[in-house]
Protein backbone atom coordinates (compact mmCIF):
# COMPACT_ATOMS: atom_id res chain seq x y z
CA UNK A 1 0.00 0.00 0.00
CA UNK A 2 1.56 3.66 -1.04
CA UNK A 3 -0.13 6.19 1.39
CA UNK A 4 -1.42 9.21 -0.17
CA UNK A 5 0.86 11.15 1.35
CA UNK A 6 3.88 8.75 -0.30
CA UNK A 7 1.78 9.46 -4.06
CA UNK A 8 1.68 13.30 -3.52
CA UNK A 9 5.85 12.77 -3.06
CA UNK A 10 6.74 10.55 -5.67
CA UNK A 11 4.80 12.98 -7.83
CA UNK A 12 6.89 15.92 -6.50
CA UNK A 13 9.92 14.16 -6.84
CA UNK A 14 9.02 13.10 -10.20
CA UNK A 15 8.27 16.75 -11.01
CA UNK A 16 11.18 18.06 -9.99
CA UNK A 17 13.37 15.51 -11.11
CA UNK A 18 12.31 15.83 -14.61
CA UNK A 19 12.82 20.00 -14.56
CA UNK A 20 16.37 19.67 -13.57
CA UNK A 21 17.04 16.74 -15.93
CA UNK A 22 15.31 18.54 -18.66
CA UNK A 23 16.84 21.69 -17.98
CA UNK A 24 20.50 21.18 -18.38
CA UNK A 25 22.12 23.48 -20.55
CA UNK A 26 19.30 26.10 -19.45
CA UNK A 27 15.98 25.56 -21.18
CA UNK A 28 12.86 26.39 -19.39
CA UNK A 29 10.92 23.28 -18.55
CA UNK A 30 6.92 23.44 -17.97
CA UNK A 31 6.12 19.56 -16.50
CA UNK A 32 2.01 18.86 -15.87
CA UNK A 33 -0.35 16.03 -15.61
CA UNK A 34 -2.20 14.52 -18.19
CA UNK A 35 -4.64 12.08 -17.41
CA UNK A 36 -4.29 9.29 -19.47
CA UNK A 37 -1.92 7.73 -22.22
CA UNK A 38 -4.46 8.41 -25.00
CA UNK A 39 -2.58 12.13 -25.59
CA UNK A 40 0.72 10.13 -26.13
CA UNK A 41 1.64 9.91 -29.61
CA UNK A 42 5.38 8.91 -29.47
CA UNK A 43 6.50 6.01 -30.07
CA UNK A 44 9.30 5.24 -28.44
CA UNK A 45 10.19 5.24 -24.79
CA UNK A 46 13.25 5.15 -22.39
CA UNK A 47 12.33 3.25 -19.24
CA UNK A 48 14.40 3.20 -15.92
CA UNK A 49 13.49 1.53 -12.00
CA UNK A 50 14.09 2.67 -8.77
CA UNK A 51 13.90 -0.30 -6.92
CA UNK A 52 13.64 -1.34 -2.98
CA UNK A 53 12.28 -4.46 -0.98
CA UNK A 54 9.13 -2.04 -0.25
CA UNK A 55 8.76 -0.30 -3.69
CA UNK A 56 9.01 -0.61 -7.97
CA UNK A 57 8.94 2.86 -9.68
CA UNK A 58 9.54 3.18 -13.08
CA UNK A 59 9.90 6.26 -14.86
CA UNK A 60 8.85 6.11 -18.44
CA UNK A 61 9.85 8.96 -21.36
CA UNK A 62 7.95 9.01 -24.47
CA UNK A 63 9.78 10.77 -27.31
CA UNK A 64 9.31 10.39 -31.11
CA UNK A 65 12.94 10.46 -33.07
CA UNK A 66 11.64 13.25 -35.35
CA UNK A 67 13.28 16.25 -37.35
CA UNK A 68 12.30 18.29 -33.96
CA UNK A 69 13.54 15.70 -31.16
CA UNK A 70 16.59 15.32 -32.72
CA UNK A 71 17.55 19.13 -33.10
CA UNK A 72 16.21 19.55 -28.92
CA UNK A 73 18.73 16.66 -28.41
CA UNK A 74 21.33 18.19 -31.23
CA UNK A 75 20.92 21.90 -29.42
CA UNK A 76 24.44 22.47 -28.57
CA UNK A 77 26.33 20.94 -31.33
CA UNK A 78 29.11 23.26 -32.74
CA UNK A 79 28.25 24.86 -36.04
CA UNK A 80 29.24 22.54 -39.17
CA UNK A 81 28.85 19.46 -37.01
CA UNK A 82 27.57 16.81 -38.51
CA UNK A 83 23.84 15.30 -37.54
CA UNK A 84 23.69 13.12 -35.00
CA UNK A 85 23.74 9.38 -36.08
CA UNK A 86 21.10 7.50 -35.12
CA UNK A 87 22.39 5.45 -32.20
CA UNK A 88 24.52 8.81 -30.64
CA UNK A 89 20.71 10.68 -31.20
CA UNK A 90 19.20 7.57 -28.78
CA UNK A 91 22.30 7.96 -26.75
CA UNK A 92 21.07 11.55 -26.10
CA UNK A 93 17.78 10.69 -25.05
CA UNK A 94 18.91 7.25 -23.35
CA UNK A 95 21.17 9.63 -21.02
CA UNK A 96 18.82 12.15 -20.21
CA UNK A 97 16.31 9.98 -18.70
CA UNK A 98 18.95 8.21 -16.75
CA UNK A 99 19.81 12.12 -15.34
CA UNK A 100 16.20 12.75 -14.62
CA UNK A 101 15.57 9.04 -13.10
CA UNK A 102 19.00 9.24 -10.76
CA UNK A 103 17.90 12.68 -9.73
CA UNK A 104 14.64 11.02 -8.34
CA UNK A 105 16.80 7.99 -7.06
CA UNK A 106 18.99 10.37 -5.11
CA UNK A 107 15.54 11.89 -3.44
CA UNK A 108 14.37 8.83 -2.95
CA UNK A 109 17.23 7.66 -1.26
CA UNK A 110 16.74 10.67 1.75
CA UNK A 111 13.83 8.37 2.63
CA UNK A 112 15.11 4.82 1.20
CA UNK A 113 18.77 4.27 1.94
CA UNK A 114 18.61 0.80 -0.11
CA UNK A 115 16.92 2.34 -3.26
CA UNK A 116 18.94 1.06 -6.61
CA UNK A 117 18.46 2.10 -9.66
CA UNK A 118 18.80 0.76 -12.87
CA UNK A 119 20.22 1.34 -16.73
CA UNK A 120 18.36 3.49 -18.98
CA UNK A 121 16.56 1.08 -21.84
CA UNK A 122 14.44 2.00 -24.93
CA UNK A 123 11.84 -0.17 -26.17
CA UNK A 124 8.97 0.84 -28.30
CA UNK A 125 5.87 2.48 -26.55
CA UNK A 126 3.79 -0.97 -27.59
CA UNK A 127 4.84 -2.29 -24.79
CA UNK A 128 3.16 -0.16 -22.33
CA UNK A 129 -0.09 -2.30 -23.20
CA UNK A 130 1.59 -4.73 -20.59
CA UNK A 131 1.82 -2.16 -18.03
CA UNK A 132 -0.88 -3.38 -16.28
CA UNK A 133 0.44 -6.63 -15.18
CA UNK A 134 2.46 -4.78 -12.69
CA UNK A 135 -0.47 -4.28 -10.64
CA UNK A 136 0.76 -0.88 -10.08
CA UNK A 137 -0.73 0.81 -6.67
CA UNK A 138 0.39 4.61 -8.45
CA UNK A 139 0.26 5.38 -12.23
CA UNK A 140 0.85 8.59 -13.00
CA UNK A 141 0.98 10.49 -16.78
CA UNK A 142 3.18 13.69 -17.45
CA UNK A 143 3.46 16.30 -20.32
CA UNK A 144 7.09 18.09 -20.78
CA UNK A 145 7.24 21.39 -22.74
CA UNK A 146 10.38 22.35 -23.76
CA UNK A 147 10.80 25.93 -24.21
CA UNK A 148 12.23 26.39 -28.19
CA UNK A 149 11.82 22.34 -28.35
CA UNK A 150 9.44 19.40 -28.99
CA UNK A 151 6.65 18.56 -25.88
CA UNK A 152 7.57 15.20 -24.72
CA UNK A 153 5.69 12.74 -22.22
CA UNK A 154 6.45 10.53 -19.31
CA UNK A 155 4.74 7.81 -16.93
CA UNK A 156 5.41 7.07 -13.10
CA UNK A 157 4.56 3.55 -12.06
CA UNK A 158 5.17 2.78 -8.63
CA UNK A 159 4.44 -1.17 -7.23
CA UNK A 160 4.35 -1.35 -3.93
CA UNK A 161 5.46 -4.42 -1.78
CA UNK A 162 4.37 -3.50 1.31
CA UNK A 163 3.51 -0.05 3.49
CA UNK A 164 5.17 2.73 1.79
CA UNK A 165 4.96 6.02 3.26
CA UNK A 166 6.75 9.50 3.44
CA UNK A 167 6.70 12.97 3.27
CA UNK A 168 8.00 15.20 1.31
CA UNK A 169 8.20 18.67 2.08
CA UNK A 170 6.93 20.75 -0.98
CA UNK A 171 9.58 23.90 -0.05
CA UNK A 172 12.36 22.05 0.50
CA UNK A 173 15.00 22.42 -2.03
CA UNK A 174 17.10 19.57 -4.18
CA UNK A 175 19.91 18.29 -1.31
CA UNK A 176 22.57 17.73 -3.71
CA UNK A 177 24.85 20.51 -5.84
CA UNK A 178 25.32 18.38 -9.18
CA UNK A 179 28.46 18.64 -11.03
CA UNK A 180 30.80 19.91 -7.98
CA UNK A 181 33.51 17.80 -7.22
CA UNK A 182 33.43 16.32 -3.73
CA UNK A 183 36.80 15.21 -2.51
CA UNK A 184 37.86 12.69 -0.49
CA UNK B 1 49.20 7.33 -24.98
CA UNK B 2 46.54 9.92 -22.54
CA UNK B 3 46.86 11.16 -18.90
CA UNK B 4 42.97 10.60 -18.34
CA UNK B 5 40.74 7.95 -18.84
CA UNK B 6 36.91 8.44 -19.00
CA UNK B 7 35.00 5.60 -18.52
CA UNK B 8 31.28 5.38 -19.10
CA UNK B 9 28.66 3.51 -20.76
CA UNK B 10 26.89 6.58 -22.84
CA UNK B 11 28.55 7.67 -25.77
CA UNK B 12 26.76 10.91 -24.98
CA UNK B 13 29.17 11.17 -21.91
CA UNK B 14 32.14 9.90 -23.10
CA UNK B 15 31.96 12.80 -25.93
CA UNK B 16 31.20 15.43 -23.40
CA UNK B 17 33.57 14.92 -21.12
CA UNK B 18 36.73 13.70 -23.17
CA UNK B 19 35.89 16.73 -25.79
CA UNK B 20 35.87 19.24 -22.95
CA UNK B 21 38.89 17.97 -21.87
CA UNK B 22 40.83 17.54 -24.88
CA UNK B 23 39.42 21.20 -25.63
CA UNK B 24 41.25 22.44 -22.40
CA UNK B 25 44.39 20.61 -23.75
CA UNK B 26 44.52 17.04 -21.75
CA UNK B 27 45.22 13.89 -23.41
CA UNK B 28 41.85 11.71 -23.22
CA UNK B 29 41.19 8.23 -23.63
CA UNK B 30 37.87 6.67 -23.02
CA UNK B 31 36.42 3.11 -22.34
CA UNK B 32 32.84 1.74 -22.34
CA UNK B 33 32.71 0.09 -19.24
CA UNK B 34 34.91 -1.42 -16.45
CA UNK B 35 35.95 -4.36 -18.08
CA UNK B 36 37.44 -1.96 -20.83
CA UNK B 37 38.57 0.55 -18.43
CA UNK B 38 41.01 -1.94 -16.90
CA UNK B 39 42.35 -3.12 -19.91
CA UNK B 40 42.55 0.59 -21.18
CA UNK B 41 44.53 1.51 -18.30
CA UNK B 42 46.60 -1.65 -18.05
CA UNK B 43 47.90 -0.47 -21.34
CA UNK B 44 48.69 2.67 -21.27
CA UNK B 45 51.01 3.73 -17.78
CA UNK B 46 50.70 7.03 -18.89
CA UNK B 47 47.31 7.47 -17.58
CA UNK B 48 47.18 9.17 -13.87
CA UNK B 49 43.29 9.66 -13.47
CA UNK B 50 40.26 7.89 -14.39
CA UNK B 51 36.94 9.10 -14.63
CA UNK B 52 34.17 6.59 -14.46
CA UNK B 53 30.49 5.87 -13.94
CA UNK B 54 29.33 3.94 -11.10
CA UNK B 55 26.21 1.95 -13.14
CA UNK B 56 27.45 0.29 -15.97
CA UNK B 57 27.19 -3.35 -17.93
CA UNK B 58 29.95 -6.00 -17.79
CA UNK B 59 31.54 -4.32 -14.67
CA UNK B 60 30.34 -1.07 -12.91
CA UNK B 61 32.67 1.67 -11.61
CA UNK B 62 33.34 0.72 -8.24
CA UNK B 63 34.07 -2.73 -8.77
CA UNK B 64 36.69 -1.60 -11.53
CA UNK B 65 38.07 0.71 -9.11
CA UNK B 66 38.77 -2.24 -6.32
CA UNK B 67 40.36 -4.23 -8.89
CA UNK B 68 42.37 -1.42 -10.07
CA UNK B 69 43.62 -1.66 -6.48
CA UNK B 70 43.97 -5.30 -5.83
CA UNK B 71 44.25 -7.31 -9.40
CA UNK B 72 46.27 -4.22 -11.26
CA UNK B 73 47.90 -3.34 -7.70
CA UNK B 74 47.85 0.69 -8.94
CA UNK B 75 47.93 2.19 -5.96
CA UNK B 76 48.92 5.73 -7.77
CA UNK B 77 46.28 6.54 -10.57
CA UNK B 78 43.72 9.02 -9.14
CA UNK B 79 40.00 7.33 -9.40
CA UNK B 80 37.19 9.73 -9.65
CA UNK B 81 33.33 8.68 -9.71
CA UNK B 82 31.21 10.76 -12.57
CA UNK B 83 27.70 9.02 -11.43
CA UNK B 84 23.74 9.87 -11.19
CA UNK B 85 24.51 8.68 -7.99
CA UNK B 86 25.08 9.94 -4.13
CA UNK B 87 24.26 7.09 -1.81
CA UNK B 88 26.37 6.90 1.53
CA UNK B 89 26.60 3.40 1.11
CA UNK B 90 28.25 3.43 -2.59
CA UNK B 91 30.38 6.30 -1.56
CA UNK B 92 31.86 4.29 1.42
CA UNK B 93 32.30 1.98 -0.65
CA UNK B 94 34.35 3.89 -3.16
CA UNK B 95 36.60 5.60 -0.47
CA UNK B 96 37.58 1.80 0.88
CA UNK B 97 38.30 1.24 -2.67
CA UNK B 98 40.61 4.55 -2.44
CA UNK B 99 38.70 7.15 -4.65
CA UNK B 100 39.36 10.60 -4.53
CA UNK B 101 36.39 12.10 -5.43
CA UNK B 102 32.32 12.13 -6.16
CA UNK B 103 30.52 14.10 -9.11
CA UNK B 104 26.91 14.37 -9.51
CA UNK B 105 26.10 14.18 -13.39
CA UNK B 106 25.61 15.88 -15.06
CA UNK B 107 29.43 16.77 -15.72
CA UNK B 108 29.93 20.86 -15.23
CA UNK B 109 33.62 21.04 -16.52
CA UNK B 110 34.79 24.87 -15.57
CA UNK B 111 33.71 23.55 -11.89
CA UNK B 112 36.38 20.28 -11.98
CA UNK B 113 39.44 21.59 -14.59
CA UNK B 114 41.77 23.33 -12.49
CA UNK B 115 41.15 19.45 -9.90
CA UNK B 116 41.80 17.60 -12.70
CA UNK B 117 44.63 19.18 -14.06
CA UNK B 118 46.45 19.08 -10.74
CA UNK B 119 45.35 15.59 -10.32
CA UNK B 120 46.96 14.39 -13.22
CA UNK B 121 50.35 16.41 -12.63
CA UNK B 122 50.37 15.07 -8.99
Amino acid sequence: MITDRAKAGFDRLLVASLKSGMSAGGASVRVGAVGSLDRIRENKIVVLTVSSYLFRAIAILYFRPDAATRAWFDRNAEEGAPALADAEFLDRVAECGNVCCGALNRELGAFFPHVGMSTPNIIDKDCMRYADLLACSLTKHYEIVLEGGPTLFATLCVADYGLVDFHVDPSAEAAVDTGELEMF
Amino acid sequence: MANILVVDDSSTVRDEVAGFLKRNGLDVATAVDGKDGLAKLLADPQIKLVVSDVNMPNMDGLTMAEKIRGQLNNKTVNIVMLTTENSPIMKERGKAAGIKGWIVKPFKGDAVLATFRRLVEA
